[in-house]
């Protein structure tokens, strides 16, 4: 019965197409199959009762012996792949070939300890045909990957290398075997550009071209890469293939143009001389706008600075301590070696310097004599640019507020005019609020009906509309009835010329527009100016040409760039004062927009070194539309850039620092040439 | 069927659990070693007895990425299910780090199954074996099976089991060739095994202090 | 003579261990306990432990690390380093910072044929 069984059992395992040996708990062999006998060349009589190390006397045995200890003392299953054991036990094939196998190692029975089976699996051929396919691959593979001039890179998920090319050995200057594995956020200095581009790759599939990078070498030096990268997968795992091509050629003439550039923004002496310019010219004419108030004291626009000169020369005394305060510190600290942080006092200087440079724009501005001339203004726009100076204007004091309606249509006046009805109106708000107060500054679309249009004496249509309100002490029936008549005044002799008011009801008149006036004694006033509607765009875009430029008694028109406001606002003096009409422009973006518009242009006087498109480019964008058109570069280091050498016709160079006279004698020069 | 539902171990209990694992994850190491002929370095073991919820939740929140594991099943005295968990993207660093070489990115990706088998098998092996030699008790441990996916996927509940359970989940990194791979441990164990796995730590605890070990209460 | 060994783990179990072994070879010597480096570095300072027994894989700093650093504070010390990760790279660097490698779990023989041999250099090294 039990023979049966054991014939049974062995006539079974005989039959299994694998090999099979089963343990006993000493390991030692009590079963062992007719493939293993066949393939291994010990018959079943010569192994039985032996360990494995008595069959296999010359081999490491060790990842299976262990593997049998497990599955006897802890029941433990184990694998052993052919992958990462190549050939454990010497097996050959019928034809006398190496076979190729994996090999499992299990428990036997319910109870561990007692026997274990080894079970022996052939791969002989399935990996033959998995190699044959995979060598044919390769070749091709290699053939084109091996021999491209450019750096070729797969990368997993979590940004490892995981397959490089000869070229990217010798790129980045690693072994392959470095390369491989390693974090490919290492290869490149804008490592943050890198991943984000690598995760959108892999993650979103989304493909780039010719993405600048730079790459970081192993020995630390720094290379130009233009990187082009897809997603691919193996199985559910996505990867990125990245090509590399070397730019740093063509990167050579740029990177020395950047250099000098960098050299160049030399700032500490460019500003010190600026700001001996600027606090020059503001005393100048602060002296001159002094005697201007005291001289023409009946000229309403006059007696507005006049008002304004206190408050503004408070706020320079704090601009001017502010700058001589910081850099009194930084002699100081200098002087004593401490200049950790001494950046920080010298940005405040600079903010000074520059908060000082608006104010003085805006002041030289408004102090400009010039002829009724109307525009398209955008009210908004005006309100916002004279805010500052309203604030200053009507003190701490009061609290005001603006409420721009969007969207509101453009007017058609004089803008000087209109500021100085507005800064009038503030002016007189802030003197009915002596004890406080809120003043509020309104704008609105309106469209006047027949009725509406009538009790204003203007014509029905639309019309954008100006509100100024304050809650101060307000005026009776009779004092509103009067308060356009020239020369009324409540004010004291020597406060107010009486003026203000009949000016404001004079220019809005002109403009085919009304004023009204709604107050009561102890309720505040409120005071509407209404000006008709202009369909039309502005001249030019209201951000880049502040408004405050206007007809000189000539023609001819200048274009300056220039991103540094204190100079800008420096040359456009000199042209204002040569007679010019002057548009700035801020950018390189906005100067290439209104060279392209239709904007008459006779001169463009640029910048070299703008922040976002250099003098240059905008130069030649401005020379593509217009042939004629002439160019003064401004610049600090002509010398260290390309000197003059790409200087066309037509184009001239003129090297900060610059005195006002040189400059006005080359664009009179320029311009009276042509 | 409840999981929310887990043994309470006393302080002491679970010392000797984490103490357990440290041997365990130690055999393993010694396991790997022999593998890759270098140095596997270890961090200290955190363990901690959770839900399947908490242990899903904890997945989900350290790992964004999509997840491999390595799971074997063990019956006996206890039973349950062991995963060695890894983010995918780690997968074929353990691989590269256990093979070895220069092997092209293809013959890694073909060789990924099988070898993260093996070497899952490796150390799962080690670390139940240690365990169960230490409890002094034996188990069957079935063969690894690879799988792929998140932590609601690889907890997701064992069809034989219908008294619930909870997973006893254990953080350890591990770096091989300077490759860093960071891994879980985690073992599902239904309640009548964790009722199980209580009285053999308070018999190892006994075994290894000399002193009589009186266990808190059982079910929290 | 008395003797007094510092165990530091941050295994409960472990040091408790550690002091039934000790117990059962030398009632009568004195077991100091820590938690983890820093404790184990005041306790030396504290109370001059002539052995140390010392777990290599601890939170914050691991036991070989603690070893060179006992071993600076105290030169005559005897130091062990107990772990269950015997990869020859951890015994070596076990030796390398002047210590005795001990496999864990602590056996008492493991742990007495230590203190023996450890008694005998130290006596040897007074004479």
């Amino acid at each position: 019965m039990s023979a049966n069984a054991d014939l049974a059992e062995d006539a079974i395992l005989d039959a299994v197409n694998g090999g099979l040996i089963v343990l006993d708990q000493d390991a030692r062999i009590l079963r062992w199959n007719a493939w293993m006998a066949f393939a291994s060349g010990h018959p079943v009589a010569s192994v039985l009762g032996k360990p494995l190390t008595g069959v296999f006397p010359d081999l490491d045995l060790r990842r299976l012996t262990t593997a049998v200890r497990a599955a006897l003392a802890s029941g433990a299953s184990t694998v052993i792949s052919r992958t990462l054991n190549p050939a454990p036990l010497p097996l050959r094939t019928r034809s006398g070939r190496t076979l190729l196998h994996d090999i499992t190692v299990s428990p036997v029975g319910e109870r561990s300890g007692a026997a274990c089976l080894i079970f022996v699996t052939d791969v002989t051929m399935a990996t033959r045909r998995e190699k044959y396919l995979r060598d044919q691959q390769n070749a091709r593979y290699d053939a084109i990957v091996e021999n491209a001039p450019d750096v070729i890179l797969s990368i997993d998920s979590g940004g490892l290398i995981q397959m490089a090319n000869s070229a990217a050995v010798s790129q980045f200057g690693y072994a392959m075997g470095d390369l491989i594995g390693k974090s490919s956020s290492l290869l490149f200095d804008t490592a943050g550009d890198w991943s984000s581009m690598l995760q959108a790759v892999i993650n979103d599939a989304i493909s780039f071209r010719s993405c600048e990078l730079i790459a970081v070498r192993k020995d630390g030096s720094l290379s130009y890469v233009e990187a082009s990268a897809s997603r691919w997968n193996i199985g559910s795992q996505g990867f990125a293939t990245v090509i590399l091509r070397d730019v740093n050629e063509r990167r050579a003439v740029d990177a020395a143009l950047r250099c000098s550039e960098a050299l160049a923004r030399n700032a500490a002496i460019a500003l010190a001389d600026l700001n001996q310019t600027l606090e020059q010219r503001v005393d100048e004419r602060t002296a001159q706008l002094m005697k201007a108030e005291e001289a023409l004291r009946q000229s309403q626009k006059m007696e507005a600075i006049g008002q304004l000169t206190g408050g503004i020369a408070h706020d320079f005394n704090n601009l001017l301590q502010g700058i001589t305060g910081a850099l009194h510190v930084i002699q100081k600290r200098i002087s004593g070696g401490r200049i950790g942080d001494i950046d920080r006092f010298a940005a405040g200087a600079l903010e000074s310097a520059n908060r000082a440079a608006s104010l003085t724009h805006r002041l030289l501005a408004f102090s400009r004599q010039q002829p009724i001339d109307p525009r398209p203004v955008n009210v908004n726009q005006l309100i916002a640019s004279i805010e500052e100076l309203l604030r200053r204007t009507i003190g701490e004091t009061l609290q005001m507020t603006v409420m721009s309606a969007d969207d509101l249509w453009l007017v058609r006046c004089d803008a000087n005019q209109l500021e100085n009805a507005i800064l009038n109106l503030a002016i007189n708000a802030r003197d009915a609020m002596p004890d406080g107060g809120t003043l509020l500054f309104e704008t609105a679309n309106a469209v006047l009906d027949t009725g509406q249009a009538r009790s204003r004496e203007v014509k029905q249509g639309e019309y954008v509309r100006l509100v100024v309100t304050d809650t101060g002490t307000g005026m009776p029936p009779e004092i509103q009835a009067r308060i356009f008549e020239p020369f009324f005044t409540t004010k004291p002799i020597g406060k107010g010329t009486g003026l203000g008011l009949s000016m404001i009801y004079g220019f809005v008149r002109q403009s085919e527009g009304s004023v009204r006036v709604d107050s009561k004694t102890g309720k505040g006033t409120s005071i509407e100016i209404c000006l008709p509607r202009y369909r039309g765009d502005l001249e030019v875009h209201a951000e880049e040409v502040a408004g405050r430029e206007r007809r000189a008694g000539s023609d001819e028109v200048v274009l300056v760039v220039e991103d540094e406001p204190m100079v800008r606002v420096l040359v456009v003096e000199v042209l204002k004062d040569l007679g010019y009409y002057a548009l700035e422009a801020e950018t390189g973006t906005a100067a290439i927009r209104i060279l392209r518009s239709s904007q008459r242009i006779d001169l463009l006087v640029t910048d070299l070194g703008l922040p976002d498109i250099g003098g240059r480019l905008v130069a030649e964008a401005g020379i593509a539309t217009r042939q004629n058109l002439n160019v003064l570069f401004m610049t600090g280091y002509a010398e260290k850039a390309a000197g003059s050498a790409f200087l066309d016709g037509g184009m001239e160079m003129i090297t900060k620092p610059f005195s006002m006279d040189e400059l006005a004698a080359r664009i009179r020069e320029m311009i009276e040439r042509n | 069927m409840t999981s929310a539902f887990s043994i309470s171990l006393s302080e002491l209990e679970l010392d000797a659990l984490t103490e357990l694992v440290n041997l365990g994850v130690s055999g393993a190491a010694l396991s790997l070693r022999e593998m890759v002929h270098e140095e596997v370095v270890l961090s200290v073991p955190k363990v901690a007895v959770v839900t399947r919820e908490q242990a899903i939740a904890t997945l989900g929140e350290q790992e964004s990425k999509r997840l491999v594991a390595v799971q074997q099943d063990f019956a006996g005295d206890i039973s349950g299910r062991a995963l060695l968990i890894f983010p995918e993207t780690k997968s074929m660093e353990l691989v590269r780090a256990v093979v070895g070489g220069n092997l092209s990115l293809e013959d890694i990706a073909e060789l990924e199954q099988e070898a993260l088998a093996e070497t899952g098998n490796v150390l799962l092996n080690g670390c139940l074996g240690t365990i169960a030699n230490n409890l002094q008790r034996s188990l069957r441990i079935s063969l690894p099976e690879v799988i792929y996916g998140d932590g609601a996927e690889f907890f997701a509940a064992i069809p034989s089991r219908e008294s619930g359970y909870s997973v006893l989940f254990i953080h350890i990194n591990f770096a091989v060739r300077n490759r860093d791979i960071r891994g879980y441990i985690a073992m599902l164990l239904d309640i009548p095994s964790q009722l199980a796995l209580k009285d053999l730590i308070g018999a190892f605890i006994e075994r290894t202090t000399g002193q009589v070990y009186v266990p808190s209460s059982n079910v929290g | 003579m008395i003797q007094k060994v510092l165990i530091v783990d941050d295994s409960k179990l472990a040091r408790m261990a550690a002091a039934k072994a000790l117990k059962a070879l030398h009632p009568d010597w004195v077991l100091l306990e820590a938690a983890n480096a820093e404790e184990g570095l005041a306790r030396v300072r504290d109370s001059s432990p002539e052995f140390a027994l010392l777990d290599f894989n601890m939170p914050g700093k691991d036991g070989i690390v603690l070893a060179a650093e006992l071993r600076d504070l105290n030169p005559r010390m005897s130091i062990a380093v107990i772990s269950a990760n015997h990869q020859v790279e951890v015994i070596g660097r076990a030796r390398a910072a002047g210590a005795v490698f001990l496999a864990k779990p602590l056996t008492e023989r493991a742990l007495g044929d230590y203190l023996n041999v450890a008694v005998e250099q130290r006596s040897a090294a007074t004479e």
